[in-house]
């Protein structure tokens, strides 16, 4: 069964953008032999909102979260606990890791495929 | 999968670094979470008498805060960065990388990490320390034989008179450091040259000389035979198995005297030492004889929670010089199934006609505690660790703290070992059953 990852990227092909930054996400469609398809992109509001840090302990961290609850996986940059603390309620894992793409996708269904029964992270 | 303990005793395989940070000048860098280094301290650290390792505290130890990203992508080229980093700020001797549960769940090769640092300015060597495979003592193991295989080199040359020292494990043995100085007093008085690793006036120059040893004392019922085996697998040093810090005249005479019998050394001097000692030993103890002698009440047996080692040493100084009887032993380390044997013959090796005590290997320091809670001799003494002082309380026993987690209070250079040893260990024991009025005062 295919599944989604969430990518925090400004130019479609390296995962440079910290999540609170991102103003979208690009949303991957990984299927059962890790071939992947960039198949949206998802307008989100920036939980950091032009340098003015208004949502770590309010809404808008969830609604991000919300409107990704279709994913399994969100990748970007960087990320604080907050963001990690309201993907976690929605069993999304968020990793923070600065790399292309095409590298990125092949390890996480690598590791989905070794650990999907036993691990939750 | 094996039940959950209560009141633990141990630490994770991770509380073996503390084996590492007893040497002076070594230091681990630890691939784990950020979480995982804290919990042996509270084993080993802080709680244990207020010990903490110098000159690296536990505080300032390099750590690769494994997180979600590394179990995904591994964690290898994390560890890489953070040994790099490690080398260039730190004014370290050797340094150990270790890994812990997840690490290890995950597959990361971190004995390819530290290979890829060959002939860097600070030597880097691996040590796997799954928790999932044993408790501090498994890591203590993996630590030493880390450095044994990967660290030492052939010298080329014997000393028949140096003896390495193991058996004692720093921290876990709470009076480690105090026990390790006194000892090397004592085997120099008898003429041998100590060798020991850890701890004040000792560090890498210490372990570098473990192969010329003329052979290796393991003071333990079980610890440290294996790495004794190793040693003299690769080197032919051979190996002296003594079951126990010796506490106590009786004890620490049998001592010397097998060390005089199995180096071949100076017997007169040897016994001239064990005179003097003796009557020392046996003026300090005629001092307070008077005031034993006006106890309302003296208990005349114990019981015993905690590490095999401290019940070993504490059963033979209670039994064959105190005169005091065990009633039950619970021994809370996990112990291998095919060592228990041997551990059990050790704790019945005393001079007493009816030995009907039992020995108990239980890892559920809980459950120990509940059974004592549950069937006991009133007025009775406890030796154990902190975790037990209530218990003995509850129980209307007296307490005397002897093994890890000693709990929070500053230990200081305070051992039991030897003859000085027996002297404050029969101070402390009677000092507690003058002073806790559930022992004392009643009728």
């Amino acid at each position: 069964m295919s599944y989604y990852i969430a990518v925090a990227t400004s130019d479609g092909e390296i995962i440079d953008t910290h999540f609170g930054h991102a103003s979208s996400f690009l949303i991957l469609e990984v299927d059962d032999l890790g071939n992947y398809e960039e198949i949206e992109d998802r307008e989100v509001r920036p939980a950091c909102g032009g340098g003015e840090c208004h949502a770590c302990a309010g809404s808008l961290m969830n609604e991000i979260a919300e409107s990704l609850k279709d994913v399994d996986f969100v990748l970007c940059a960087r990320s604080g606990p907050h963001a990690e603390e309201a993907l976690r309620r929605y069993g999304i894992a968020l990793l923070d890791v600065m790399m292309p793409i095409s590298r990125a996708v092949p390890k996480i269904h690598k590791f989905r495929q070794r650990y999907r029964r036993n691990v939750v992270i | 999968m094996a039940e959950c303990i209560e009141q633990s005793r141990v630490a994770c395989a991770l509380g073996g670094i503390y084996t590492a940070l007893a040497i002076d000048g070594v230091l681990p860098v630890t691939h784990t979470g950020p979480g995982c280094l804290a919990q042996a301290s509270d084993i080993l650290g802080r709680v244990n008498g207020g010990q903490a390792p110098v000159p690296f505290e536990e505080s300032v130890v390099p750590c690769t805060d494994f997180c979600n990203t590394d179990v995904v992508f591994g964690g290898g080229e994390h560890l890489r960065t953070v040994i790099e980093k490690t080398i260039q700020y730190y004014d370290a001797k050797l340094i150990i990388a270790v890994d812990g549960c997840t690490a290890e769940i995950v597959g990361d090769d971190i004995e390819e990490v530290a290979e890829s640092f060959e002939g860097s300015r600070i030597p880097v060597i691996s040590a796997k320390l799954p928790g999932f495979v044993g408790n501090n003592l498994f890591g203590h193991s993996q630590i030493l034989k880390s450095i044994v295989n990967q660290y030492l080199e052939p010298t080329g040359e014997v000393n028949p008179l140096q003896v390495n020292v193991f058996g004692i494990v720093p921290f876990y043995d709470t009076f480690w450091q105090g026990t390790l100085e006194k000892l090397e007093e004592l085997l120099e008085a008898i003429g041998l040259e100590p060798n020991i690793i850890y701890g004040h006036g000792h560090g890498i120059e210490n372990v570098k000389k473990i192969p010329s040893a003329g052979f290796n004392l393991v003071l333990s019922p079980w610890i440290d035979l294996d790495i004794a085996k190793l040693l003299e697998q690769k080197y032919k040093t051979p190996y002296l198995q003594f079951d126990n810090v010796p506490i106590g005249p009786t004890e620490t005479t049998r001592f010397i005297r097998k060390l005089v019998e199995y180096a071949g050394l100076d017997q007169v001097r040897a016994e001239s030492y064990i005179k003097k000692s003796e009557d020392r030993y046996y003026y300090y103890i005629s001092r307070h004889q008077a005031f034993v002698y006006a106890c309302k009440y003296v208990p005349k047996d114990f019981y015993f929670i905690g590490s095999a080692a401290a019940a070993v040493s504490v059963t033979r100084f209670m039994v064959n010089d105190v005169g005091s009887v065990p009633l039950r032993i619970y021994i809370t380390d996990n112990v291998p199934k095919e060592r228990q044997e041997d551990v059990r013959k050790s704790l019945y090796d005393v001079e007493l006609e009816e030995k009907d005590y039992e020995v108990i290997f239980t890892e559920d320091g809980g459950l120990a505690a509940a059974d004592l809670r549950k069937e006991h001799e009133d007025r009775s003494v406890v030796f154990g660790s902190n975790w037990d002082l209530l218990t003995a309380r509850s129980i209307g026993s007296a307490f005397v703290p002897v093994c890890a987690p000693y709990g929070q209070t500053l230990i200081g250079s305070k051992n039991y070992f030897g003859y000085e040893g027996g002297v404050a260990l029969f101070s402390d024991y009677y000092a507690e059953i003058v002073t806790n009025p559930q022992v004392a005062f009643i009728g």
